[in-house]
């Protein structure tokens, strides 16, 4: 809990029962959690709070997914800023665009949100 | 916070046994608000009916201080019928010093009135205060009404962001599970993968898996997870629940095991739930919980068990049909195969053995393992033509005419012609037709040469060649293996591909003398042993076939 305690993850998505249940697994498992509906409030709050960790959903409305953690590459402060991609299962995502978006974790739609979790501690090196 | 004096939790009571409790939320509120109107000179407490007509306060120890002993006398006598006219209004009154409202009791407070109090102003200032009392009672009450709303909107979409969360984790969970179901997977790897996937996800201590019940000696109980039983518990265990199951073929939850016929098993476990893995009507088998952490088994349990079960069903009764469908494919092949090796006696087992052989080689190659079954299949089959062969030609002892040499190429491309309309051999046609290429292109029906031969048909030619020098023959007794090995270097880059060549000579003599004497009363492949603990009825047509 010390360890985790300080760390703040950025969650965006526009479905707000994933927003729900993912902020409330972290939460429980205790990071502070901020939730953005869609890509530009997701980059504006990644800009302003400069989260630990970005868990970000592809489609969304303005900005998809890959475009926030590109423009977030783009600066200074964020551009070190991890990142998580959600899509759907089946939604085939351009491997080389998902790379060059700089994001290195993704996990598909139905996910679980235990092993999105255990995603999150690794992104930001924590002992499970 | 805890010596803030605002705060509810800490309260000061007036009486002599404060029987109320008030909700956690509730003081949260209370306490909030109670900070603000402070800074406009106002109090907020509660008081309720400690019965008796006796008044009972639960009041924030500022207002104590505040107003001091006279206001808490104040309350010594009163009756509370003289304070509260009605449940719904907001009702005004004078206690020593104070101004009070008592306003109407708020949800979960367990009857208790919320009460605005002041230090009373000059009487002639009397009539605004009262009125300006009200007002601002109104909107406090309206506010914690509001709050209270809040809170408990909070508190459901938090538990049904909790629901969803499981949901999300069964969902997923059934999604691996089904996407793990690939036919040629052993059912009993797949149900110990299952075991723990589904152990995290529905938090319990252990699972046991069941298969092919009631066989005579059946030990197939399988437990994982953190549960220790002896061997005769899981026995008697495997054999009830087995019965139970039969019976019901519905699931069966059992939250408290002394009570009930599987008292037996208390000392190791307390819970069990229990679901069949059924075919359609046949009893496959059981999937077992063990001990839920911390709760009981709750139908949402055995709903997630039972559709991980109806999966298993299906995936078994699958990977049953492939098991069967390959089967029947061998057993065929191996029918048509023996029908060729019959038409002439010297050449008994010699497909079985090319198959074997050449496998070898390609194994010894490193190429795929699945090419590597095909190579098999191909080598069985690769003489299948000599069916159109006539017999005087195959056994003619002797050296062959011209024109019996050319009935006996025929062999190939009828060999071609037989397999190439059926859709699951037609990949080893090319082996098939081109296994009598030489490597320098002198060999038939096509003069193909180097790599443009098939690699499966450079492979039969090497198994083929070598199993034909090493097999009495009519007109010449067999080669030691050791001279055979040394024609097939000689030939290695003339009649044989090099690198092949090489692959095989790289084989232990031992291995492949083994090998070719292992071939005598056709055993069973390997590939149809795979998944035997599906169908043992229909497994019986190879043995049949092939004898």
């Amino acid at each position: 809990m010390s360890d985790t305690a300080q760390k703040t993850v950025l969650i965006a998505d526009d479905e707000s029962h994933i927003l729900n249940v993912v902020s409330l697994k972290l939460k429980n498992a205790g990071f502070r959690v901020l939730c953005a509906r869609d890509g530009n409030e997701a980059l504006e709050m990644a800009l302003a709070e400069k989260p630990d960790l970005l868990i970000t959903d592809y489609h969304m409305p303005g900005l998809n997914g890959l475009e926030v953690a590109s423009r977030l590459r783009q600066s200074e402060t964020c551009r070190n800023i991890p990142a998580i991609l959600l899509s759907a299962r089946g939604y085939n995502l351009n491997e080389a665009d998902v790379r060059e978006s700089g994001i290195r974790m993704q996990i598909s739609k139905p996910f679980s949100p235990r092993n999105l979790l255990g995603l999150v501690n690794e992104a930001l090196g924590i002992a499970a | 916070m805890a010596d803030h004096p605002d705060n509810f939790a800490s309260k000061a009571s007036y009486g002599t046994d404060s029987k109320t409790e008030l909700d956690a939320d509730l003081c949260r509120e209370l306490e909030q608000t109670a900070r603000q109107l402070r800074t406009a000179g106002a109090w907020l407490g509660v008081i309720g009916n400690a019965g008796n007509d006796q008044i009972e306060i639960d009041w924030r120890s500022a207002v104590v201080d505040s107003i001091n002993q006279q206001a808490d006398d104040g309350f010594k006598g009163v009756r509370w019928s003289s304070i509260v006219t009605t449940e719904r209004l907001f009702t005004t009154c004078q206690l020593g010093l104070l101004r009070l409202v008592v306003m109407p009791p708020l949800e979960r407070s367990s009857g208790m009135h919320p009460v605005l109090a002041a230090p009373l102003q000059h009487e002639t200032a009397g009539v605004h205060q009262e009125r300006d009392m009200l007002v601002l009672a109104g909107l406090v009450h309206a506010r914690l009404v509001e709050s209270l709303r809040n809170v408990a909107l909070s508190a459901e979409v938090e538990s049904l962001s909790m629901q969803l969360g499981n949901s999300y984790e069964e969902v997923s969970l059934i999604y691996h599970l089904s996407g793990g179901m690939t036919v040629n997977q052993q059912p009993k790897r797949y149900l110990q993968d299952l075991c723990l996937e589904v152990m995290q996800v529905a938090n319990v201590r252990g699972m046991g898996v069941m298969l092919q019940l009631g066989a005579p000696g059946d030990d197939s109980f399988e437990i994982s997870g953190d549960i220790k039983l002896p061997g005769h518990i899981v026995a008697r265990l495997g054999l009830d629940i087995t019965r139970v199951l039969r019976e019901k073929q519905v699931a069966m939850v059992i939250n408290q095991i002394r009570t009930s016929e599987f008292e037996y098993v208390s000392p190791f476990v307390t819970r069990m739930l229990a679901v069949p893995v059924m075919r359609q009507d046949l009893l496959l088998g059981a999937i077992v919980s063990f001990d839920k952490i911390g709760d009981e088994f709750s139908t949402a349990d055995s709903k997630l068990l039972l559709s991980i079960a109806n999966q298993t069903g299906v995936f078994l009764e699958n990977a049953g049909l492939f098991s069967d469908l390959n089967s029947l494919v061998m057993g065929l092949l191996h029918s048509l195969t023996s029908a060729v090796d019959a038409k002439d006696a010297y050449t008994c087992g010699h497909s079985q053995r090319v198959a074997l052989l050449a496998r070898q080689i390609a194994v010894q190659a490193q190429l795929p393992a699945s090419f590597c079954e095909r190579v098999y299949m191909a080598g069985l089959l690769h003489d299948v033509g000599k069916i159109g062969v006539p017999e005087t030609v195959l056994q003619k002892p002797g050296k062959l005419t011209a024109e019996e040499f050319e009935q006996m190429k025929d062999h190939v491309e009828i060999g071609a012609k037989i397999l190439r309309d059926v859709k699951q051999v037609e990949d080893l046609v090319p082996g098939v037709r081109h296994h009598h290429e030489r490597f320098d292109g002198r060999g038939y029906p096509d003069r193909l040469s180097g790599v443009q031969i098939p690699l499966l048909a450079r492979l039969l030619c090497l198994a083929d060649c070598f199993d034909a020098m090493t097999s009495n023959r009519t007109y010449r007794k067999a080669l030691p293996i050791e001279v055979a090995r040394m024609e097939i270097q000689r030939c290695s880059g003339t009649q044989f591909d090099p690198e092949l060549a090489d692959s095989f000579l790289a084989i232990p003599v031992e291995v492949i003398r083994d090998t070719i004497t292992s071939v005598g009363e056709m055993p069973i492949p390997e590939t149809l042993r795979a998944p035997a603990a599906i169908s043992a009825e229909t497994s019986n047509i190879v043995p049949l076939l092939a004898a």
